[in-house]
């Protein structure tokens, strides 16, 4: 097929339109500096007399089609009648109160003449305000299967392949969260996702629409909720969400282990002492004290420490927990003391965790396990907060370095469009604390000893992302780190090196999951990348799978 | 380019089959960990250095990509070289040995 003459099909579900602002998606529509556009408008049942005289006035212009129902039955019924129609590789969606931009049209044929086999394409949009202005740039991240369980970050523009429509409809028991529900229902079916990284399309702020308030639809909330939950159950995943109060339709949830497996908690410790909450503790005990409340029981602490005195380790030992010593008197060797200790350790689950943390959520374990049962997670982390309550950090934010995300922010603060409050998708974590699988860790060769002190975790988290894993933030756990407590937070000049000969154009980047801090603390301006995401591999993924190291 | 690539890329360990292998299945352990980081990171280098050989291609004429050849060459080299060493070591006696005593052991602790 020519894909350069193949034109791109537009469905909007039409109900009780404002005719005014119909006309002005119309207009959007014939604005396009690409005229190879077919326009098909579902009609929701019976229309008053203006507005199906305005219909028929669109019909004379023979790339338009209008199709009805002949009763109202709903924006899902609308747009299924809609894209049963399309004769086109791929149908976009609009709206009939918002706009495309005048490149719509062009930019993703583009896309789909150098991806013909793409499954989902999603842009960036905006927001269009009562005064005309456009607002609120959601800058969007790339393909994240654990966002989108917590958010319908994709939203507008969406372009789906026509091909599955054969074997998927919208469903009409989500009205209002219909399309949020089919992506959750369908992202493990997509095999090839593109998003443009650019607005395509102008979402009008009305009092009856969830784009200014999520509140004016507490219904349309509800069924997201609801289809988050069943999308969640179908994964195998137990699961409850809820809806979280940070301004934005987006849940959060509390999941269960789903699976035992046994955990080895490494913690690698110097022995230091420091002030925590006013008083002068070892912050190792402090650290350990903590794990007690722990709801998950089937682990084990794992303590590589610098040949500690022992009546130290004795006022280590706590009831109820397993604890496994390693001594360690080379020199200093964060990564190296890490790796000996999983080496020493029999679990399923390695958990990394530093000396100078502590425990806040009990059922942290469960939630990790829970994350770890998809096979393509590489690493899950927690909310890390400083001693005042602050955020530590979100994740790691690599773009020109390595960042920790939040840091310093409010507890409650929700971030751009919810991202603080959601679990998602991250470039990198802290090992400060972190969950993986033992299987994945010897498979990539643990941590890099060629980080003695810092960057060991940006190292891991690339070398997780370059096989082909994803790295997950969550906000359910929360833990103290009071970081750098116990030992000297400075990098040396060998450190720098060695990661920027590893990772430097992953480290040059903007990163691919937070574009918009990147654009609202860096002033990044990437609006000619293409970010393309093929669910299951990795530059180098098929590379190290024939070396059996994946 | 060359002054990213890794110093050590040239400076490859020669192992002789059979010989130095650890007696330690610790040690073995912690060795084939090294042996994989190592692995992965040249992986990605050699996609980089594949990029770049083929942009070379695309945009210069003539020998000029050639040492961007040698230097691919170079890295996929040392890669297998590692490669090797690691599947020798997990051939050997120690971690036959060690992985079968421990077995039983590892699932008592779990």
């Amino acid at each position: 097929m020519d894909f350069n003459h193949t034109p791109l099909t537009v469905v909007s579900p039409v109900h009780q339109p404002k005719l005014e602002l119909l006309r002005q998606c119309r207009d959007s529509i014939f604005g396009q500096d690409d005229p190879n556009w077919i326009w098909i408008l579902a009609v929701d049942g019976p229309q008053d007399e203006a507005c199906s005289a305005l219909l028929q006035q669109f019909t004379s212009d023979n790339r338009i089609q209008v199709t009805f129902l002949e009763n109202q039955s709903g924006i899902s019924a609308a747009t299924n009648l809609g894209v049963s129609h399309v004769t086109t590789t791929h149908v976009a969606l609009l709206d009939q109160d918002d706009l495309l931009t005048s490149d719509a049209v062009r930019t993703v044929r583009e896309v789909i003449a150098t991806n013909p086999d793409v499954d989902y394409i999603y842009s960036d949009e905006d927001k269009l305000d009562e005064d005309g202005n456009f607002c609120c740039r959601f800058r969007k991240p790339m393909w994240s299967p654990e966002r989108l369980r917590a958010q319908n970050y994709c939203c507008h523009l969406s372009v789906f392949k026509t091909a599955i429509f054969d074997n998927h409809q919208f469903d009409q028991a989500f009205d209002g969260a219909q399309d949020h529900e089919l992506l959750l229902r369908i992202s493990s079916e997509l095999k090839h996702v593109v998003h443009i990284p650019k607005v395509l399309y102008h979402w009008r702020i009305s009092d009856t629409s969830t784009s200014k308030d999520s509140s004016v639809k507490p219904a349309a909330v509800a069924r997201a909720r609801t289809a988050a939950e069943q999308h969640l159950s179908s994964r195998g995943i137990s699961a409850e969400c809820s809806t979280n109060s940070s301004g934005y339709t987006t849940f959060a949830s509390r999941r269960s282990a789903g699976w035992e497996p046994s955990v080895s908690i490494i913690i690698p410790t110097a022995g230091k002492r420091a002030r925590i909450g006013g008083s002068d503790q070892l912050l190792v005990k402090n650290c350990i004290l903590s794990l007690s409340s722990s709801s998950y029981k089937n682990f084990e602490v794992v303590l590589v420490h610098d040949m500690l005195e022992s009546h130290v380790l004795k006022d280590l030992r706590v009831e109820g927990i397993n604890l496994r010593e390693v001594s360690y008197s080379r020199q200093f060797n964060f990564s190296e003391k890490t790796n000996l200790g999983v080496l020493h350790s029999d679990g399923d689950v390695v958990v990394f965790l530093n000396d100078d943390t502590q425990l806040i959520s009990s059922d942290w374990l469960e939630t990790f396990i829970s994350y770890l049962s998809e096979s393509d997670v590489g690493l899950v982390g927690p909310k890390l907060l400083l001693e005042d309550g602050r955020i530590q950090s979100a994740g790691h934010w690599n773009s020109f370095g390595a960042h920790h995300c939040g840091a310093g922010l409010n507890y409650d603060y929700p971030g751009p469009f919810g991202i603080f409050s959601i679990a998602g998708e991250r470039s990198g974590l802290t090992l400060a604390c972190a969950a993986t699988t033992r299987r994945i860790f010897e498979a990539v060769g643990g941590l890099s000893e060629e980080f003695p002190g810092a960057f060991n975790d940006v190292d891991f988290g690339n070398k997780l992302r370059s096989c082909g894993y994803r790295l997950i933030w969550t906000p359910a756990v929360e833990m103290f780190h009071f970081e750098s407590l116990s030992r000297d937070p400075s990098t040396s000049p060998d450190e720098i090196r060695s990661i920027y000969r590893r990772w430097k154009s992953e480290l040059d980047s903007p990163d691919p999951y937070l574009p918009g801090l990147d654009l609202q603390i860096a002033g990044v301006d990437f609006s000619n990348a293409m970010l393309t995401h093929v669910p299951g591999t990795s530059p180098h993924h098929s590379e190290l799978t024939q070396l059996g190291i994946v | 380019m060359r002054e990213d690539l890794p110093n050590k890329s040239w400076q490859i360990p020669h192992f002789s089959p059979g010989e130095n292998l650890p007696t330690d299945l610790v040690q073995a352990q912690h060795e084939i960990l090294r042996l994989r980081d190592e692995i992965v990171g040249l992986t990605k280098t050699i996609g980089v250095l594949r990029g770049e050989l083929e942009l070379s291609r695309i945009t210069r004429s003539g020998n000029l990509f050639t040492s961007e050849f040698v230097d691919l060459e170079h890295v996929v080299f040392e890669r297998d070289h590692y490669r090797q060493r690691a599947e020798e070591l997990q051939h050997s006696t120690t971690w036959r040995v060690g992985s079968f005593m421990l077995a039983p052991l590892r699932v008592f602790r779990r």
